[in-house]
């Protein structure tokens, strides 16, 4: 059975311009073990999944239509207490703004053994010991736990807030652009700490980020977003060596290298769609170059090209 | 080797740092240490660092939104520190700059038209109206096409991307000859990023521009530029050809920075340099290397004073005592 699974969630928000589509029929698994990056632009509705699942959209958001699985329960017929249990103890995020998600009047410590001894029925002792040990797996000096927020460097920070999302030991944590306002270098040590945390606990993650290079490094599984809609999913072996939707394709050949040949990019041409306007059809068509005639009237089936490779599009060629 | 456009001679810049409730001035950061730069004209010389390493502070110097501290800027060859207020707005005219978010750097009052035709308000002494000609070339220039759907609109009505084409043809049409983009992109979606890129090649060439590309993201400096600096708490630590720079960095910092940009491909395993998270204090001078608390393979002479930058060889600048 699958950790966390979506099946054709639909979510959307009132706003004054009308209603935002921000997720129009997204599926997708998650296995025990995994580690599946979510990769889109800003507004393509990545984050959005990530607050559905934990259910803590906006009031102006409404999820009507689908399923949020998580080992075969569906999460949006619990009650929100029932759903209280679970965040945190069984799914855990770590939010994208994370030098505002720690508590600025509380020692760092304490916010975590706070978490332990809501959720896990510890002696302070015990919830300290564990704290302890948390801080040292994420390469915190437990030193620092006593300090506040503002006396952390913001790499310090992003290291307190993955200690937070590990403390209760939760079957999948879902990590929204985890690393995406640090320094290159800091960067790279929280990469390298994930990474270690995956391998010591084979911890099941949902990774969610704009950059194709970071998920590439962190994801053995990626599901490319577009405008609301997953447009394609596989292995991250079988997607970078032949990506299948051109949303993909173009993705690829927006990011310069910083090794290897220097080739000219090309980009994608246009600009995402606005997600107020509902077309009947695929909402890559206005910037597809690769368009059929039905493209712009039919909206594409989600469906298996290859073994454990998915695509949304009518362009792409069936080889199973 | 063309002509230098710019150059600066012992730039320093120290922000007062301020303490205590009373917020009293005591000390200084030295953003910006000792720093001389030659910019060729008609090349992209890229500035890459982390966040605090004073790039920005260094670009906003060449534009004289700020006054340094000490040192000289020249402008081909004219200083541009001691230019009385009649010249200065010859200045202006010769030096634009792009800034990083053009959700902030434009004004949501004025339509795009009021916006790209202000410089040639305050330049040329034109009047608000009738110069529809050149700013319909300019933002063409600039890839808004068609132009004229653009003239009226305001900048709510416009996408990330659009507004940085704005920017772009409000900073070109008094047709500069030296353009600071701070960067320019990081603000943008990927899928647009690159579309913006490819402009201000292009850009370069049709109007003959020399560009200073601030940048934080070294893979999108190697695609910009032809010279690179490579900038560390306020001093230059390495600066050379771009390419044998990315490709042969000697600097230790330069190195740990390269090895730790992700690569999209998971064919291959990177090697990860790890540094110590050890850093030194920005309000005291640069007496001994900026570097010597992460560095690995520094000596006790890195702690007594700061390494000179010399040439090793093929125009290749470094400022490093183990190299």
């Amino acid at each position: 059975m699958a950790v966390l699974e979506l099946k054709s969630l639909e979510m959307s928000y009132k706003t004054q311009e009308g209603t935002v589509r921000a997720i129009d029929g997204a599926s997708l698994r998650v296995e025990k073990g995994d580690t599946v990056g979510i990769v889109g632009e800003s507004g393509c509705g990545k984050t959005s999944i990530g607050l559905s699942i934990l259910r803590l959209l906006p009031p102006n958001a409404t999820i009507h239509g689908g399923q949020i699985l998580f080992k075969g329960q569906n999460l949006l017929s619990l009650s929100g207490k029932d759903m209280r249990r679970i965040r945190w103890k069984n799914i855990s995020m770590i939010f994208q703004a994370a030098m505002n998600a720690l508590d600025p009047v509380y020692r760092v410590g304490d916010q975590l053994i706070e978490a332990l001894v809501e959720h896990q029925n510890l002696t302070k002792k015990q919830a300290s010991d564990k704290m302890e040990a948390v801080f040292q797996l994420v390469g915190l000096d437990p030193g620092r736990a006593r300090n506040y927020p503002h006396e952390y460097s913001g790499g310090m920070k992003q290291r307190a807030i993955i200690a937070m999302s590990l403390i209760c030991d939760p079957d999948i944590i879902i990590a929204d652009e985890a690393t995406t306002a640090l320094d290159v270098l800091v960067q790279d040590r929280i990469l390298a700490s994930i990474e270690k945390i995956k391998a010591e606990f084979s911890m099941t993650m949902l990774y969610i980020s704009h950059d194709i290079a970071v998920i590439s490094e962190v994801c053995n599984k990626i599901a490319v977003m577009y405008a609301g809609n997953i447009v394609e999913h596989g292995d991250t072996m079988s997607l970078f060596k032949a990506p299948l939707h051109p949303y993909t394709q173009g993705l690829m050949h927006s990011f310069p290298k910083i090794h290897g040949k220097l080739e000219r990019l090309e980009g994608i041409p246009g600009e995402p769609p606005r997600l107020t306007d509902s077309s009947p059809g695929c909402r890559f068509f206005p910037r597809c170059q690769q368009s059929l005639k039905k493209c712009n009237s039919i909206r594409p089936e989600f469906k298996e090209i290859e073994e454990n490779h998915w695509v949304a599009c009518h362009a792409t060629r069936r080889s199973l | 080797m063309s002509d230098v456009i710019v150059k600066t001679t012992n730039l320093t810049k120290n922000f007062p740092a301020k303490k205590g409730i009373f917020r009293r001035s005591n000390g200084c950061i030295y953003a910006v240490h000792d720093v001389n730069l030659e910019i060729p004209e008609g090349k992209i010389f890229g500035l890459v660092g982390e966040s605090g390493s004073g790039k920005t502070t260094i670009g906003n110097l060449l534009v004289r939104l700020i006054e340094p501290t000490c040192g000289r800027i020249q402008l081909n060859g004219q200083d541009i520190l001691d230019l009385k207020k009649s010249e200065e707005i010859h200045f202006r005219r010769k030096v634009q700059m792009i800034f990083q978010d053009p959700y902030e750097s434009l004004n949501p009052r004025l339509t795009v038209y009021e916006t790209v035709a202000e410089p040639l308000i305050i330049q040329e002494k034109r009047s608000m109206h009738g110069n529809e000609k050149e700013l319909l070339y300019a933002l063409e220039s600039a890839g808004l096409t068609p132009p004229q759907d653009f003239l009226y609109r305001y900048p709510h009505e416009l996408s990330g991307g659009q507004r940085q084409r704005v920017a772009i043809a409000r900073a070109l049409i008094i047709r500069p000859k030296f353009v600071v983009a701070d960067e320019p992109v990081s603000m943008l979606d990927v899928s647009i990023r690159v579309s913006v890129l490819n402009l201000m090649l292009e850009l370069k060439d049709n109007f003959g521009l020399t560009y200073l590309f601030i940048t934080h993201d070294l893979s999108i400096a190697r695609y910009m530029c032809d010279w690179l600096i490579v900038m560390y708490q306020g001093k230059i630590v390495e600066s050379g050809n771009t390419e044998e720079v990315i490709q042969h960095p000697l600097h230790p910092y330069t190195r740990a920075l390269i090895s730790a940009v992700p690569i999209p491909d998971p064919m291959v395993k990177r090697r990860r340099v790890e540094l110590s998270e050890a850093m030194e204090d920005t309000s005291k001078p640069p007496l001994r290397c900026r570097f010597y608390p992460k560095c690995e393979t520094r000596s006790p002479i890195c702690e007594r004073e700061y390494p000179e930058f010399n040439d090793k060889g093929h125009a290749h600048f470094v400022a490093c005592h183990g190299v």
